[in-house]
């Protein structure tokens, strides 16, 4: 499945950092399309828990973009 | 008119099959600090992602995590709205006292700095108007004066200064 990650919105280190940690749930591969970041999931467990990991990794990647921006 | 054109900009949720929902929010209203502040608050309940909906807008998809709330995700839609005013608010009240707050924590630190040794220790403040005999002891000894010394003789119960206990002056003091 392929989530995208508009830049605007998104930090590309906080991407990075959520592909490392989810490296032993799914397999990546990240692209670049026009102003999205395209990130290709392939969960490795089983089918039912993939939403659950896509979530997830999407959820973290919001998390560090946040934390990278700090308190306003 | 005003309260049209809030209407029009507030924020728009639309329901996504069964477990998701996509509020839009106006930029200029709700500033990113103010989406990723309401959205860090719903990232245990929820699978959030953003996107740019067009150049203005900014779409929110909200997607329920499964078995952590009994909340439908329209309710979990309208209390990310209700978050996001909440947020806008707490924003704007920080910069509007961001002046005051910088203030009283420069100030608090400026006070708890020690001030440092330059030069020779300042000059005592004179003394205030003391009685001589004690302006006296003072001056005579002013460094060897421990706190055991009881020069004025305070220490010295009552009892043995001027009587027994049983009530009989030795040397009742005399009233002025």
């Amino acid at each position: 499945m392929k989530v995208r990650f508009h830049k605007t919105l998104y930090s590309k280190t906080a991407i990075d950092a959520a592909v490392e940690a989810f490296s032993d749930d799914a397999d990546f591969s990240t692209s670049r399309v026009g102003k999205h970041v395209v990130v290709d999931i392939q969960p490795k467990g089983p089918a039912e828990d993939a939403n659950e990991v896509i979530g997830e990794f999407l959820n973290y990647v919001l998390g560090g973009t946040i934390a990278e921006r700090g308190t306003p | 008119m005003p309260a049209k054109k809030a209407s029009k900009e507030s924020p728009k949720i639309s329901k996504n099959g069964k477990d998701k929902a996509v509020i839009k929010v106006h930029r200029k209203l709700y500033p990113k600090d103010v989406l990723f502040g309401t959205a860090f608050g719903f990232l245990e309940l929820a699978f959030i992602q953003l996107d740019m909906a067009d150049k203005d807008h900014i779409e929110v998809s909200i997607q329920v995590k499964p078995g952590r709330t009994n909340l439908s995700v329209q309710d979990i839609a309208g209390e990310f709205a209700n978050e996001l005013v909440n947020q806008a608010v707490r924003l704007k009240l920080a910069k509007d006292t961001e002046e005051v707050r910088a203030n009283i924590v420069g100030r608090a630190i400026a006070q708890s700095v020690p001030v440092r040794d330059s030069g020779p220790a300042p000059e005592p403040a004179p003394a205030p108007d003391l009685p001589p005999e004690v302006a006296k002891i003072l001056a005579e000894e002013d460094d060897s004066l421990d706190f055991l010394d009881d020069p004025l003789g305070i220490a010295v119960p009552w009892e043995e200064k001027y009587g027994d206990k049983d009530g009989k002056d030795k040397k009742a003091p005399e009233k002025q």
